[in-house]
């Protein structure tokens, strides 16, 4: 699949995506929610039609086919099984209507339905089956029909927490298994991170940032991913000189912090973004490199790590830190972090608040 | 499995030969339109316009408007007192229906008891009784001087045709609007109410302020079918009247005596029309009169109460905590449940039966009974509402999927609007327009008259099973018909494996509706042809002091009420395993 680009110029749009896909490929396109993605899916299995733009598979060109023409399997969000049909007529479904020889119809839903382990419920109707038994048909039902290309829209959506976290590896299993090039949408970052291949992050209609989960974590591209994979702190100020190899941002008060080089020209505002997991925490007032001294205001455990948020002069700033290391609330404590771990960006224009938005 | 397997698999993907051949070219998106094409003008050009032309007559009949009708003083009052009689019936009829119907509807959805269900197939009932039926029925238990012996039972008690009609189009609406109260409430999350009441309101404040509010479009779905099911019926008013002794055709001296409803009225003129060929344009222009008053009257009505149910405030948000609370215990709601179920039993359902007690109990004159004449009014009406609800389905589901699935949404819910302007019509002055639409090719024998009543009654029915689908349709997963054509099905395959077979049980049961609904037709008919014999026209026709055969007249309705609720029950059957 090669060239896949398309532009809606409308309301609800994807505002000319350009993406390419590799043969086999597991990408995950991200972003929240109303960001287009359930559109994009849409266009490509050939449910809704482009205002402008091409889609290809393999250099050929696809967008005026019809859905049943393209070779396309896509699972919708709440799975659209047929409840008037069995297990087994459900996943039939796709080769009964392109009219496969029996034998090779039986095969393939045998197959199918062992793969995901419920020939044992073969003759269920959809409603007897729990929420997770119900996707995995869905899930058989789209792969029976041999397509090259699998659209999974939110596919864990309607699943408890605990299968979530089992279903989604188990989703990317199949898929190399099988060698299928497959889409999956989802606005969970923790679960993109974990089953894709590349992280496509798509916002109001256009990709912001593509890449594997590493590079989309650690280099995100703009103040919006960095704050959208993990959580962020975001420092304003003025990029006052490069030293080192290292950016000098003079903050508000005067004093200096230290981040990434960029390419924003000197003397220009800018605002340096350090996700919280990068944060440390000391007790009491500790001066030097890139240190913020404030009150805790508030401590959240949520386990093995604790968020800490900490009134500063620079405004409100969270890090994560190991529960052992958590301070109570009240008290003095400094936010550090490496130089390394600040990312310096250009104020986007449509100042940073907006640009954060996540609808 | 490997690449190359999956790759060989896709080879032998699709259907083979004429079948492939078939699938394909009416799946071909120009296929497709084509046949929505064929779909709109059919309902455009067969239903909406024939069932508007009588309006062209302003234009085209007007000089014979001024002559025969406004300069006719007789002729006026009589157009007057008829269609002032019929919305005036209709609008009383309503209003304490839904005063009633309330309650009851209350009690039937929030209370839990045994035998629920029993109470719903009582409340049904009368709509089994094909409506000339009901009107002969309860004119023998109100009436004061019925045209056979009184009853032992009857009530004697009036004979006002005001009054009677009331009483009449009690029974013939009573149901629909319990139906459609009780649909929507059951809808409706009592999670509200209990909130309102954990918030310190009585029972009645809670339902009157939270409950109600939500409740508009019930009253709103209820009143309009009240007051059209009252306006449109001819069958029942005719033989009430009738029956009654307040009314009779006289051909022999082309009258009538009586004061008819509007309904009643086209179809007396029609009669005299076809009996006294002298005066045939005269009452021509008398009858595209009452159709033109009929049909403008019933949609501007229509659409006020739409518009009243839904949009107007009002001013429901006071509270008088202490009056509602009293209200609201002790013998109050008592009173009120003791009054609703009294309406039900002596109001709607003794009237609507009581033609039982004279089966039983009335002079067994059965004279010579032409059975003969009567199978085969039976057969015509069974032809006429079979061949009405098969165009129903053919042009009614197509028409659906274009209301829901059609390109513009807008177009769509136009359309969905102007389908139900057939049903609000009076049936009777709907048949007249579609015979005046119509006349020059029956003329001249191009079109057999049994078209025309087909198209007339597909025109009253077609709304049954639009509605039907449209409500289907709605409510499904649109998924389930995308997923399958990601699936490699077809548009058509996909209509017949997936769609077709969801939405199946609530477009059966929107034709069985449409069916009993034709087969109980009178005004309709006549209006197309004072000749043709339909079950209920026979039945009219034999209630006739003069002429007439009371006796057979009742037996007749026994015998398409035991049909008619033959269909209901499968209805219930059917409704009832789809969920």
């Amino acid at each position: 699949m090669e060239g896949l680009r398309k532009s809606f110029p409308g309301v609800v749009a994807l505002d000319g995506i350009d993406l390419n896909v590799r043969e086999g490929e597991y990408v995950v396109i991200l972003g929240p929610t109303g960001a287009g993605k359930t559109t994009l899916l849409k266009t490509i299995a050939g449910l809704a039609r482009q205002d402008s733009g091409h889609i290809y598979f393999d250099q050929q060109r696809v967008d005026t086919l019809m859905p049943f023409q393209r070779s396309v399997a896509y699972l919708p969000q709440n799975y659209s099984l047929f409840a008037h049909l069995t297990v087994w007529e459900n996943v039939a479904f796709g080769p009964t209507v392109q009219d496969w020889s029996p034998r090779r119809r039986d095969q393939i839903v045998r197959e199918m339905l062992n793969l995901v382990h419920l020939s044992d419920r073969r003759n269920s109707l959809p409603r007897e089956l729990s929420g997770g038994m119900q996707q995995r048909v869905a899930l058989a039902r789209a792969l029976a029909t041999q397509a090259r290309i699998l659209l999974l829209d939110e596919p864990l959506r309607a699943l408890d927490a605990r299968l979530r976290l089992e279903l989604r590896q188990e989703l990317r299993t199949l898929a190399k298994y099988l060698g299928i090039t497959t889409l999956h949408v989802t606005h969970d970052q923790e679960e993109a991170i974990s089953v894709a291949d590349r992280i496509v992050i798509i916002r109001k209609g256009k990709v912001v940032q593509a890449g594997s989960p590493k590079e989309v974590y650690e280099d995100p591209s703009t103040p919006f991913v960095s704050n959208f994979i993990g959580e962020a702190n975001f420092l304003q100020g003025l990029l006052s000189r490069v030293e080192d190899g290292f950016s000098v941002i003079m903050l508000s008060d005067g004093r200096h912090v230290m981040g990434r080089p960029t390419n924003v020209p000197v003397n220009s505002q800018v605002v340096l973004g350090v996700k919280t997991d990068f944060c440390n925490v000391y007790h009491g007032k500790v001066e030097g490199q890139n240190s913020l001294t404030g009150t805790v205001v508030r401590s959240l455990f949520t386990g093995k790590r604790t968020t800490l948020e900490i009134q500063t002069g620079q405004g409100l700033l969270k890090a994560k830190v190991p529960s052992d290391q958590s301070l109570s609330e009240g008290s003095e404590a400094t936010l550090r972090f490496q130089p390394e771990n600040g990312i310096v960006y250009a104020i986007p224009n449509e100042g940073l608040q907006v640009a954060l938005e996540v609808e | 499995m490997s690449q190359e397997t999956i790759a060989e698999e896709r080879l032998t993907a699709h259907p083979r030969g004429l079948k492939k051949t078939l699938l394909d070219t009416v799946s071909r998106s120009r296929f497709v339109q084509g046949w929505y094409t064929l779909v709109l003008i059919f309902f455009v050009f067969f239903v909406l316009v024939p069932t508007l032309f009588v309006l062209s007559f302003l234009y085209t009949g007007w000089s014979d408007l001024q002559v025969f009708v406004f300069a006719n003083a007789s002729v006026m009052g009589q157009i007057w007192s008829a269609v002032g009689l019929s919305f005036g019936v209709a609008l009383t009829v309503t209003a304490i229906d839904l005063v009633f119907g309330l309650p009851l509807a209350w009690f039937i959805v929030r209370r839990q008891f045994r035998g629920k269900s029993i109470l719903n197939t009582i409340v049904d009932s009368p709509l089994a009784v094909p409506t000339a039926g009901l009107g002969f029925s309860a004119a023998l238990f109100w009436a004061l001087n019925p045209a056979v012996k009184p009853q032992t039972l009857s009530l004697n008690f009036t004979n006002t045709p005001f009054v009677l009609l009331m009483l009449l189009h009690f029974t013939t609406t009573f149901p629909y609007m319990v139906r459609s109260l009780s649909a929507i409430l059951e809808q409706l999350d009592i999670e509200y109410e209990v909130a309102a009441r954990t918030l310190g309101a009585s029972p009645l404040t809670a339902s009157r302020t939270v409950t109600l509010p939500l409740f508009r479009s019930g009253i709103a779905t209820g009143a309009i079918l009240c007051l059209a099911k009252a306006m449109s019926d001819t069958g029942g008013v005719q033989a009430a009247l009738q029956t009654a002794n307040l009314f009779a055709i006289k051909t022999t001296s082309c009258s009538f005596t009586g004061t008819p409803s509007g309904t009643v009225l086209i179809g007396a003129w029609r009669t005299l029309g076809k009996a006294c060929p002298t005066v045939a344009n005269q009452l021509n222009a008398g009858l595209a009169f009452v159709a033109i008053l009929m049909i403008a009257l019933s949609i501007g009505l229509l659409y006020t109460v739409k518009l009243v149910a839904l949009k107007v405030r009002f001013p429901l948000k006071r509270v008088w905590p202490g009056p509602e609370r009293k209200l609201s215990r002790g013998t109050a709601p008592k009173v009120r449940d003791l009054a609703s179920f009294s309406f039900l039993i002596f109001v709607i359902l003794i009237p609507s039966f009581f033609l039982i007690s004279f089966l039983v109990t009335g002079a067994k004159t059965l004279g010579n009974p032409d059975w003969g004449t009567f199978g085969s009014s039976l057969g015509f009406s069974f032809l006429v509402a079979g061949l009405a609800t098969s165009i129903d389905l053919m042009f009614g589901v197509p028409l659906a999927l274009y209301i829901t699935r059609g390109p513009s949404r807008r177009f769509g819910s136009l359309l969905d609007s102007l389908v139900n302007i057939p049903y609000i019509v009076p049936s009777a002055a709907l048949g007249f327009s579609l015979f005046l639409f119509w006349k020059p090719l029956v003329d001249s024998g191009t079109l057999p008259i049994l078209a025309v009543i087909v198209l007339a009654h597909v025109g009253f029915t077609i709304p049954f099973v639009v509605r039907n689908a449209v409500g289907a349709l709605e409510e499904m997963d649109p998924g389930l018909d995308d997923t399958s054509r990601t699936l490699g099905a077809r548009p058509l395959q996909a209509f017949r494996r997936i769609t077709f077979p969801v939405v199946k049980p609530a477009i059966l049961a929107g034709s069985i509706m449409a069916f009993t609904r034709s087969v109980g037709e009178t005004g309709a008919t006549l209006a197309v042809s004072p000749q043709a014999i339909t079950a209920p026209v026979y039945i009219v026709n034999l209630l006739n002091t003069k002429t007439g055969n009371f006796y057979l007249a009742g037996l007749s309705v026994a015998i398409l009420t035991i049909v008619s609720a033959a269909a209901m029950m499968s209805m219930r059957y059917l409704t009832r395993r789809a969920r």
